[in-house]
């Protein structure tokens, strides 16, 4: 019940039913309307995989630490901002976007940095070992490790 | 209503007490009901009020709860702070908690406002993570202001309270109203009526305009029959007196006018009433006024006759019977004899009335002594003697210390004197023979002509033979003494006494006579002008 007091807080009845609809057809719709997602690490981040929680509280600025006690920063992808917000917390841009607003405007932190391209990301996290960041699964090579996979 | 206005405006008009109580017995009972509903009003309307409230508590977290959220979800204390400051500004909220999923306080309203107890009807809500649906990260407490609900109810049941309040002066001021036009004021219309009205001449009362059809149209009936019935009863009553007036003073004008004296005294003869006549007569000296003075004693006004007039009212109060008696009265205007009748007429009263018999009683005296005299000589004659002795027997009677003689004359030598000069004569020899015993006689003795020449003598006292003899001698000699007749001649005449001594209680007047009788005789036989005694009384008389 107050789950879905929320939703109605927070986008009301039609984007809850739209979200159910893209959830249902997310299957048939996956290979040719979008590119999988993965959170890529360094190599020496010395973890396999990171849980959806752990990814959810470094990238919404919850936590500054992974689980294991090593400092990480996140970093956003440009090309596909959109897209990993929506599959990791179900969030418009506008809305992530108000809500760092919020939290610059109190002081308490900002956004992750942004990265234009595939390429730069995946420059960027081989070489910083505390950086986290994602992007298609396509681009991902030997230089960085996939520790989750957004299903889209 | 407090006790001290009502018993103020009790002193002040007492004339609607009848209102003021009713109104007040109504309007208690109105404040009773209307205390109830408003206490049930407030009961219910508090019930809302927190239903109300509780909504509107929700309301608040439901704003503020994606802040929340993010507060708790970052651990953000002064983020959560704001979020607490926010809700703080409400009016209806006492205190805020932002607490994270193991209990940890975020951040809290300021302690101070009532204290940070959770209170009974304190609202928990879970906080959800803002990115992950169904993750539960903390809770927000939020304590409703108790006071500020208070004063929610009370604000709303003020109106109530106002138009209650309204309601009972209205009501309490058309009742006052209702029932002093109604009610109080036609009953001082009737009051007031009957203070002012004269029963007795048969005024009624007006029933109150708009009051002909009800209880006190009734009333005014009723009052108005027993007031005819009272007028009438007092017109007979008036009635009746005024003929006992008249008839009182008729019999009044026969009292005052009646020729005879009329008084009315009590049984110790102090007069109560008298009339005119009994004024002018019986209390002439004392100048009483007609019509009674009090105080008069009619003892003392009778004088000597006073001690025979207590007997005979004595009598009349004890016997209870009327009582009749002739007194003679000295008045002013002389001797008067009355017939007293008395009659009692009350336990306390004796009613008298003193007949003037003196005339009756004159005349009755004068045959009286017309018939005992002899008109020749003017002494007793024979039924005068008779008379007198029996009354003087009678007397001795009674009273053994009187005593009385008689003594029997007999002229000698009066025929010669009649026959020589003529009756004339002898009359006028008569009279000088009836003057010259008289003269000799003492003032209590009875002298009387028995007829012819013969004479007797009743004498009074107690007489011893020797002066019995004196008084013979005495007799013989002024007798003997020359006659002076009408003819210018001198007659001569004697004198024989027989005398007898009345010594003998048990002697009847008839035995005395006949031993003087005899006595005389023999004074007679013993040669004339002598006397002689009667002997000692022989058995025989």
């Amino acid at each position: 019940m107050n789950r879905a007091i929320g939703s109605r807080h927070w986008a009301g009845a039609t984007s809850f039913w739209l979200c159910l609809c893209l959830f249902l057809g997310s299957g048939l719709l996956a290979a040719s309307v979008r590119a999988e997602l993965v959170v890529i690490m360094h190599p020496d981040s010395a973890l396999p995989s990171l849980s959806r929680q752990a990814i959810v509280n470094i990238f919404m600025g919850r936590h500054f630490r992974l689980p294991g006690g090593g400092a990480v920063v996140p970093v956003d992808n440009q090309c596909c901002r959109e897209q990993f917000y929506r599959d990791l917390v179900d969030k418009t841009l506008p809305e992530i976007n108000s809500y760092w607003a919020r939290l610059v405007f109190s002081g308490r932190g900002s956004p992750p940095q942004k990265i234009s391209t595939d390429a730069e990301m995946l420059d960027l996290v081989s070489q910083n070992p505390g950086v986290i960041g994602y992007v298609e699964r396509s681009v991902v090579d030997a230089r960085v490790t996939v520790v989750y996979a957004l299903s889209p | 209503m407090n006790h001290n206005n009502k018993g103020k405006i009790r002193r002040r008009v007492p004339q609607i007490r009848l209102t003021l109580r009713s109104a007040a017995l109504i309007l208690a009972v109105l404040v009773g009901l209307g205390l109830m509903f408003l206490g049930v009003g407030i009961v219910l309307l508090a019930d809302n009020e927190r239903d109300r409230q509780s909504d509107s508590i929700q309301g608040l977290i439901s704003t503020v709860e994606r802040t929340a959220e993010i507060a708790v979800f970052l651990q953000d204390g002064e983020l959560a702070q704001e979020v607490v400051a926010g809700l703080e500004q409400n009016s209806s909220v006492q205190a805020v908690t932002l607490r994270d999923d193991q209990g940890q306080v975020i951040a809290r309203s300021a302690p101070g406002n009532r204290g940070q107890a959770v209170s009974a009807g304190t609202v928990r809500r879970p906080i959800g993570s803002p990115f992950t649906p169904g993750q539960i990260i903390g809770s927000i407490e939020l304590t409703p202001d108790r006071d500020q609900l208070e004063r929610q109810v009370i604000l709303r049941i003020r109106p109530a309270i106002l138009f209650f309040l309204i309601f009972l002066a209205v009501t309490g001021a058309t009742l006052l109203v209702v029932l002093y036009w109604q009610i109080t004021r036609p009953i001082q219309t009737i009051s007031r009526r009957l203070h002012r009205m004269d029963a007795a001449s048969g005024e009624r009362i007006d029933t109150p305009r708009s009051h002909e059809n009800n209880e006190i149209g009734t009333l005014v009936g009723d009052v108005n029959r027993i007031i005819d019935r009272m007028a009438a009863l007092v017109a007979t009553e008036r009635s009746l007196r005024l003929q006992r007036e008249l008839e009182e003073t008729r019999f009044r004008a026969i009292f005052d006018n009646a020729g005879s004296p009329i008084f009315l005294v009590n049984p110790n003869g102090v007069l109560k009433s008298f009339n005119l006549a009994f004024s002018r007569t019986l209390a002439a000296d004392a100048s009483a006024e007609a019509g009674g003075q009090q105080g008069l004693s009619l003892y003392s006004l009778l004088g000597d006759s006073g001690e025979a007039m207590r007997d005979l009212i004595g009598e009349a109060a004890s016997s209870g019977r009327p009582q009749t008696a002739e007194l003679e009265v000295d008045l002013p205007m002389g001797k008067r004899w009355y017939q007293m009748v008395v009659n009692p007429v009350s336990d306390d009263e004796v009613q008298g009335i003193a007949n003037d018999i003196t005339e009756h009683k004159v005349a009755q005296k004068d045959a009286e002594e017309q018939a005992t005299t002899d008109s020749l000589t003017g002494i007793g004659n024979r039924l005068g003697f008779d008379r007198h002795l029996a009354t003087v027997f009678e007397s001795c009677r009674r009273r053994s210390d009187r005593h009385i003689a008689l003594m029997m004359l007999d002229l000698d030598h009066f025929k010669e004197l009649n026959d020589s000069h003529g009756h004339q004569a002898g009359d006028q020899a008569l009279a000088k023979v009836a003057e010259r015993l008289q003269h000799v006689l003492r003032g209590g003795d009875y002298l009387a002509r028995l007829g012819g020449d013969e004479f007797a003598i009743i004498l009074d006292g107690p007489l011893d033979d020797q002066a019995l003899e004196v008084i013979a001698d005495k007799i013989i000699a002024s007798l003997n003494q020359p006659l002076q007749l009408p003819d210018g001649a001198q007659g001569h005449v004697g004198v024989s006494i027989g005398i007898a001594i009345h010594d003998r209680r048990e002697e009847a007047a008839n035995a005395l006579i006949k031993r003087a009788d005899t006595a005389m005789y023999a004074a007679k036989a013993a040669g004339r002008n002598t006397w002689r005694r009667a002997p000692e009384e022989a058995a025989a008389g």
